[in-house]
């Protein structure tokens, strides 16, 4: 097999993983809610904080390398601020789930398809 | 006398970035590699038994860190020695510091770029193995 038909092949391989990634965006959006739901009710519960945290930042990871990189940007931005919540520096807990509702509500927008 | 790099311990917890890194790595880069999901499945024995070459570490997993797994994985029999590479969305010039000062001999940016990877792999083994020559 030449070089250019396994490049060929191999973007196509690449490809297709970025579209189940992008297929599985709903439900990445519906855990990042259930999560912001748990942390409205108790903010000081550290267990969905770290679970958020992960789910973006795996976001911001795959986003970026499936060069979805805008999805990937405010992921990581979000990912950030989390951080800084966790160390107890100053971050309004209300805005960031407020930011966070809105990356949901974008990111359905962007790159969910509707039938 | 400079060593060929074949096997490659790969351990990242995201399952994207595993699949495409697996890709590249295996079909581009003709490497042979042991994938992990996590530190401690890279502990197993097996780990041991495949004698990887190189070690590509993600640093920011759930449970146990790569910097973390790293020390643990230099307990190992023939891992004390093998060189390492972590990949990390921290690539700060402190942050890269740190992790030399973990004995890597280099870091991968994340977000990566599937077609460059397995040559940024192949440069740092190559940047390696020529500091390794004049040691």
């Amino acid at each position: 097999m030449n070089s250019e038909k396994k490049q060929k092949n191999l973007s196509d391989a690449i490809n297709a993983l970025g579209a189940i990634f992008l297929e599985r965006i709903p439900k990445t959006m519906d855990s990042m809610e259930a999560e912001l739901h748990a942390i409205a009710l108790d903010k000081n519960n550290q267990l969905p904080w770290k679970t958020l945290h992960h789910l973006l930042h795996t976001m911001a990871g795959s986003a970026g390398m499936f060069n979805y990189n805008e999805l990937g940007s405010r992921a990581r931005a979000l990912e950030i601020r989390i951080n800084t919540i966790l160390k107890e520096q100053p971050d309004s807990v209300e805005d960031f789930l407020n930011d966070h509702h809105a990356f949901i509500a974008w990111a359905r927008q962007n790159y969910v398809k509707t039938n | 006398m400079s060593q060929t790099l074949t096997k490659i311990l790969y351990i990242e917890d995201d399952e994207d970035i595993q699949s495409v890194a697996k890709i590249v790595l295996e079909v581009v880069g003709g490497l042979t590699l042991r994938s992990c999901r996590s530190g401690k499945e890279a502990l197993q024995p097996e780990t041991v038994t495949f004698a990887p070459d190189l070690m590509l570490l993600d640093v920011m997993m759930p449970e146990m860190d790569g910097p973390t797994t790293l020390t643990k994985l230099r307990e190992m029999p023939g891992l004390k020695n093998t060189p390492v590479i972590f990949m990390t969305a921290k690539v700060q010039t402190s942050e890269v510091e740190y992790y030399k000062s973990l004995g890597a001999i280099g870091v991968i940016a994340k977000p990566f770029d599937p077609m460059q990877l397995a040559e940024q792999v192949r440069q740092l083994w190559k940047e390696h193995q020529n500091e390794s020559a004049y040691e």
